[in-house]
């Protein structure tokens, strides 16, 4: 026979019902330990937002994060993620596979970049084994089924958080996806009225792992490419030769 | 008491014996300085019982031809090579810290170099006799009469003797080597087997010294005669064997040899000591430091460049904007973007990511104002609408080939992907940058 856990409607999913019922699970059995104490302790981000997504409130250690959407503005999160990192004091590296790191630069971070893609993942391992960093993000590899084997080894072994921003999720134990909302952009104008610039854009994020699957909403601001040399940000920025 | 001087009126000048004498001297004391021109022989008795020494040299030297040899012991070299000269007896030993006093009344003309032959009426002149009187002196006034022989001369009645007799002490760091007359060794992989156990004895007597090496030295002896040395550097000191295992096979992979192997020697060329650092109680990542400079170590010998800094300029071009420094430290410093805008990068915010090189890409363009401005495009996989393209920002400079003069748009597909497109206004080429994440 099998039961069926009854589902709750979300005005009684309350942070004090589930106090509550943590209490009396503790009351009723005191030898009984919650799972998740009995995991390793989450690595908050703080970046509240995407932390509220996680399961357990952070990036789990010792476990393998996919990002499995490539331009959704996963760069742009784990990059705040990063730099809250360390702030915190805690180390952070950056394997750039594709070498992409625009010109709007990336302080703070180990940034790694190797040569090609199988150094990417060579460093990722070397890294990750070594159990000094807090987090390891990599990006612009796309490893095979037994290089994602290695690096959840790798994962486990050094007990850091990994991200890792590629299609592939087979040893993922947290999936998260993320794509821009084009009808949620803001847009700036110019002086004749048509657009000039994209003030923000917005993305949405959802995070699955087993028996968990959250999504939330996020603006982000966009950063410029071009150097604007004009006081004015008004003005029209003109340079160069004009026919 | 350190210093054993033997002095002979007359030592044995041919080169067998000269050669012999100094051979033998090494059995009795570790360091051994000959000068027959000035007729002594210097041995270094720190650690060892100095009047054995100076027996055995005196037994040695008379064994050898030496005429009359005479030692002496002493702290200074000054001490001990007076006491040599002027010893009545086989051995004449000056106690620890009397060197002053056994110099005290003997002449001037004693003293090793002596006293230059214009000094001696100056000397007279204020009537000193000896080193005693000297000595009684102090430093300005023997400067101020005698200047800067005058301080030579004074140090050495003192006893005050520094001369470095012996010279630096040469440092013996581990080292291995193999040499074979029956067989040529042509295969790389039997030399990296012979390597890898020349290896293990090296790196083990490092371990036994607590000293990891920075560099050593591989040298192979051919066939031919020839000898090849390759230096190898690994990234910080270690005595790790897989380490410098692997940093050697690197340096193997593109050597070739004209002739087969019939030596193969290993010897370190540089080391410094394992130390421990001291930790600090705040520190959350002292306890994996000594990891995280092994993996980054690992990580540099695996690509001596992978670990850069970038440097933020304010060219033009976004694809020259930044330049990536190799270096091996990560730091967090706010920075402040061109413009004079200081960022948090604690806020997330969509940046530019570049392509290492731009895609040339085909373009559907519509006319804006007498501007081509792209309407979708194809990037050799997909086809691609754009909702909305911002610009033109054009931007154009440079001399000759690297002239430079670009539309600039920024593109908002149809599925909210922001890219980075311009015209090649030069080549009327499109190309796609980058993207925005």
């Amino acid at each position: 026979m099998t039961a069926t856990a009854p589902h709750l409607p979300s005005s009684h999913r309350s942070p004090e019902r589930s106090h509550a019922l943590r209490n009396l699970l503790v009351e009723r059995f005191p030898d009984a330990v919650l799972v998740p104490d009995r995991a390793t302790p989450p690595l908050p981000t703080g970046f509240p937002v995407f932390d509220q997504l996680l399961p357990n409130g952070g990036l789990p250690r010792g476990r393998m994060v996919t990002w499995t959407s490539l331009e959704g503005g996963a760069t742009a999160v784990l990059r705040a993620a990063c730099a809250s990192l360390l702030g915190r004091g805690q180390r952070v590296a950056w394997i750039d596979g594709a070498r992409t790191i625009g010109p709007s630069g990336f302080d703070g971070p180990l940034i790694v970049r190797p040569a090609d893609g199988a150094l990417a993942l060579r460093s990722a391992e070397i890294l990750l084994r070594s159990g000094g960093f807090a987090l390891v993000v990599m990006t612009g590899c796309d490893p095979e089924h037994q290089g994602m084997l290695r690096l959840s080894r790798m994962v486990h072994e050094g007990q850091g958080a990994f991200v890792a921003l590629t299609a592939r999720s087979l040893t993922a134990t947290v999936r998260v996806t993320s794509r821009f909302l084009l009808d949620r952009f803001r847009w700036a104008t110019g002086p004749f009225g048509d657009v000039a610039a994209v003030e923000s854009v917005a993305i949405e994020i959802t995070v699955k792992a087993s028996g968990w699957s959250r999504s939330a909403f996020l603006n982000l601001p966009a950063a410029s490419h071009e150097l604007r040399l004009s006081v004015e940000p008004g003005l029209a920025d003109r340079r160069g030769t004009l026919d | 008491m350190s210093f054993v001087c033997l002095s002979s009126p007359a030592w044995p000048t041919d080169a067998a014996r000269s050669t012999e004498l100094a051979r033998r001297s090494l059995l009795l004391a570790p360091r051994i300085r000959f000068e027959p021109a000035r007729g002594v022989l210097w041995a270094d008795a720190r650690g060892l019982d100095p009047i054995i020494v100076a027996a055995g040299l005196a037994e040695l030297a008379s064994a050898l031809g030496a005429d009359q040899p005479r030692a002496g012991v002493a702290a200074t070299p000054i001490g001990a090579l007076v006491a040599a000269r002027t010893g009545t007896e086989p051995i004449t030993v000056v106690p620890p810290g009397s060197d002053r006093a056994f110099l005290a009344p003997l002449d001037l003309g004693h003293l090793d170099p002596p006293p230059p032959r214009y000094l001696y009426p100056l000397l007279a002149g204020i009537g000193i006799e000896n080193c005693g009187d000297l000595a009684r002196l102090d430093a300005q006034s023997v400067e101020v009469r005698f200047g800067a022989e005058g301080i030579r001369l004074w140090q050495l009645a003192r006893g005050d003797d520094r001369r470095p007799i012996f010279g630096a002490r040469l440092r013996d760091l581990p080292s291995a080597e193999l040499e074979w007359v029956e067989y040529e060794l042509a295969d790389q992989e039997q030399v990296t087997f012979i390597v890898n156990s020349l290896l293990a004895t090296v790196t083990d007597q490092l371990s036994r010294r607590r000293e990891g090496a920075h560099g050593m030295v591989l040298e192979f002896g051919l066939a031919d005669r020839s000898r090849i040395e390759l230096p190898i550097r690994a990234s910080h000191p270690t005595a790790d064997r897989k380490i410098w295992l692997r940093v050697i096979r690197v340096a193997l992979e593109p050597v070739t040899f004209s002739a087969p192997a019939m030596r193969i020697g290993l010897r370190v060329d540089a080391a410094a000591p394992l130390a421990d650092r001291q930790g600090d109680l705040f520190d959350t990542g002292f306890s994996t430091e000594r990891a995280t400079e092994a993996a980054l170590a690992h990580l540099l010998d695996k690509q001596a460049d992978a670990i850069v800094v970038a440097e933020s300029s304010l060219h033009p071009l976004p694809e020259r904007r930044t330049a990536w420094r190799t270096d091996t430290i990560g730091r967090f410093t706010p920075r402040i973007l061109p413009g004079g805008e200081a960022v948090d990068a604690r806020a997330p915010r969509l940046g530019v990511q570049l392509f290492p090189v731009p895609r040339s890409i085909h373009v559907w363009s519509v006319m804006r104002r007498g501007v081509p401005v792209p309407d979708r495009y194809y990037d050799g996989t997909q086809n691609y609408r754009l909702s909305a393209s911002l610009g033109p920002d054009r931007i154009s400079g440079g001399f000759d080939e690297a002239e430079y003069n670009r539309d600039y748009f920024q593109g908002v597909r149809h599925d909210g992907v922001m890219v980075l497109l311009y015209r090649d206004r030069l080549t009327d080429g499109w190309f796609l940058a980058g993207w925005w994440d």
